[in-house]
């Protein structure tokens, strides 16, 4: 099984166990350089409360140092990678990218997306503090059955902050049983019994938790859908995508004229055919509103095409705001703008 | 180096398809051959097409001189970028001059070529036999650079072509040395796994909605630009759907990136059961059989890997 591979760490040195090491034909050169455009500007641990990066994705990190002592919390941020200069150094990189792409990349999720998620990841760090701690505790100290109990008493932290905050869970499109089911998952895809996560503490100093709170922050960022949860941020790109309620697909009739709103699949392929059945019996021109359909298959077109062909006699089928990215591959698809007209 | 492709068929006896490699050493010595055998072509009245890189059709112009312009030219570095699209440009050729003897030059593998590109061109070069009828009289030479190409490349095209060296000598409608029946075995190809620094994030989708999702957050976060981000949606979608039409269903799908490219990989149970599946331009009907034609068109390297019972499709597209 592959995960998600990224490095949320502020402090890379600790981490370069988990990294293989780098080509060392590239330390060779000694010249001095400007500094990697992706390198984080802001000053970490980031301060409670910290808002002066758009995108800060905050992360809760819980660590103990060689003598198994806890130390403070401290807080990271999710989107912290560990950046290799040419010279071997390391630094603290955004996987963002630089300036503009985090620039951008806010503007996309939106600032109140944005706000919304740093809420619920500062308020669930802080009711599931003690939990965690004590997960830890029992961790090091090799305790299976007060880790399993610590464990469980995570659980339910976790699962009383997602029913509280179940409608800001749903204003960013996650189910908040989802969330909940986050913490469930993670534990199991471990499959790692405390004592060993204990002696993981022990020899690399890594936070065992720490991937629990990246999977937390996952669901936060992911929402529902499962590829998307693998995927990464909560970032609506798909070209005209609004929300991932487009998913499936709504038509809308007036007269002569009918709107499709959604997304249109082989999921989608028999409620279409339905519409070209009763449209294909229609007089006089039929105009297909597209505007409102973020995505189209060839399937999907090739069921408008028919129904072109179909009402042929009966009037024209006019094409409204045909997506971008179909229009783009109708050329390649054997249907060049010649072949469209004869269709409509 | 000799070679004696003027000679051998041609002239009034009809030839069948004939797909031989050209093994040379430098630049200079492949465009004199080339031009060697286009002229005789020519003289013969057959038209002639020739998909080699840039620098290498001004040699070949330049010695042919005012029979250049009776040849046909196309960038093999554009037209073969995905070797999956060089198959379509010859039948285009061949549609165009049916019944007539035809020649053609085509040099899709070169040194440089990404070890994932050329696991396509040999598997492209394989379905050119398979393509191209046995009675269609169409002689194709593949010049290959013995000086800058691995050995083990030298040794497979020998495979898959009949040996120009060997001057005259004709295989009948042999079409080269490929093997008919074992045309779905460079399919069976293994495909590496990403490399051990590449970020590979496992969509595991429950939907084409879902996957679509999936492979759109991630080539957004890795900086794939718009409009590369729905071709890339759109190919993984038809590819998805021809696994839930024609397999049983999906049972995977990853994404990842590494070296300056974004790969998007569909999985599932099923088998190939038509190897030239992509490389046949559909008919301008309604016909179905789009998946793979579109995501070649795409997407810079389409990989398919047919074997076990599961097909594999992984889609590449290059990070500008």
């Amino acid at each position: 099984m592959t995960e998600v591979i990224r490095s949320p760490y502020a402090q890379p040195a600790r981490e370069s166990r988990a990294f293989p090491a780098e080509d060392q034909g590239l330390n060779a050169s000694g010249s001095a350089q400007s500094p990697a455009v992706d390198r984080c500007p802001y000053p970490r641990p980031f301060d409670p409360g910290f808002r002066r990066c758009p995108n800060f994705h905050p992360v809760h990190v819980l660590s103990a140092d060689s003598n198994n002592s806890g130390l403070n919390p401290y807080l990271a941020c999710s989107h912290l990678a560990q950046g290799r200069n040419e010279r071997g150094g390391y630094y603290a990189s955004c996987e963002l990218g630089g300036p503009r792409e985090r620039a951008e990349l806010a503007a996309r999720i939106t600032p109140a997306r944005l706000d919304t998620e740093r809420t619920l990841l500062e308020g669930l760090a802080a009711v599931s503090e003690s939990a965690r701690e004590a997960v830890v505790a029992a961790a090091l100290a090799s305790e299976a059955t007060d880790g399993a109990s610590a464990q469980s008493e995570l659980g339910a932290a976790i699962e009383s902050f997602a029913t509280q905050n179940r409608h800001r869970l749903q204003s960013l499109g996650i189910a908040p049983d989802r969330f909940a089911r986050a913490f469930a998952e993670w534990t199991k895809a471990r499959q790692m019994p405390l004592a060993r996560l204990g002696r993981m503490v022990q020899e690399t100093g890594s936070d065992p938790l720490r991937g629990l709170w990246i999977r937390l922050a996952s669901a936060l960022e992911e929402g529902e859908a499962s590829a998307g949860e693998a995927a990464g941020r909560a970032i609506d790109c798909t070209t005209t995508a609004s929300s991932p309620g487009d998913a499936g697909l709504e038509i809308e009739a007036a007269a002569n004229r009918v709107r499709l709103r959604g997304q249109i699949d082989r999921d989608a392929w028999e409620q279409l055919s339905g519409l070209a059945v009763m449209a294909a019996a229609l007089d006089g021109d039929l105009i297909l509103d597209l505007g409102g359909v973020s995505f189209c298959d060839v399937g999907g077109l090739r069921i408008l095409l028919a129904l072109a062909e179909a009402r042929r006699e009966r009037g024209a089928l006019i094409l409204e705001s045909v997506p971008e990215e179909l229009a783009r591959a109708l050329p390649a698809l054997g249907w060049n703008d010649g072949s469209m007209a004869s269709a409509s | 180096m000799s070679l004696q492709l003027a000679g051998g068929a041609g002239g009034a006896a009809p030839f069948g398809y004939r797909h031989d490699a050209l093994f040379y050493g430098t630049a200079n010595e492949s465009a004199e051959l080339i031009a060697r055998f286009l002229r005789a072509g020519l003289n013969q009245g057959q038209p002639a097409l020739a998909v080699i890189a840039p620098q290498q059709i001004e040699r070949v112009r330049s010695r042919l001189g005012s029979n250049a312009s009776r040849v046909e030219f196309a960038d093999m570095r554009v037209v073969g970028d995905n070797p999956a699209r060089i198959i379509p440009l010859w039948q285009e050729f061949l549609d165009r001059n049916q019944g007539r003897a035809v020649r053609g030059v085509g040099e899709p593998i070169w040194a440089g070529r990404a070890l994932d590109e050329l696991r396509e061109c040999q598997i492209h070069e394989d379905l050119l036999n398979r393509a191209v009828p046995a009675q269609t009289p169409f002689w194709l030479v593949c010049p290959y650079s013995v000086s800058e190409l691995n050995p083990e490349v030298i040794r497979r095209a020998r495979l898959c072509h009949s040996d120009a060296h060997l001057g005259g000598e004709h295989g009948g409608g042999g079409s080269g040395g490929g093997d008919q029946d074992s045309s779905l075995a460079p399919f069976a190809a293994e495909l590496a796994e990403p490399p051990p620094e590449a970020s590979v994030v496992d969509l595991r989708p429950s939907s084409l909605f879902d996957l679509r999702r999936g492979v759109s957050l991630a080539a957004a976060r890795w900086g794939l630009n718009g409009p590369r981000i729905s071709d890339l949606v759109l190919a993984t979608n038809e590819v998805a759907t021809n696994c839930q039409q024609h397999g049983q269903g999906l049972s995977g799908a990853r994404i990842w990136s590494a070296s300056g490219r974004l790969v998007c990989e569909v999985r599932g149970p099923g088998s190939l059961n038509d190897p030239l599946a992509g490389r046949r331009r559909p008919s301008p009907g309604l016909g179905s059989g789009r998946g793979l034609w579109l995501a070649n068109h795409l997407c810079d390297l389409v990989q398919v890997m047919a074997r076990d019972g599961d097909i594999v499709v992984r889609l590449h597209m290059r990070m500008v």
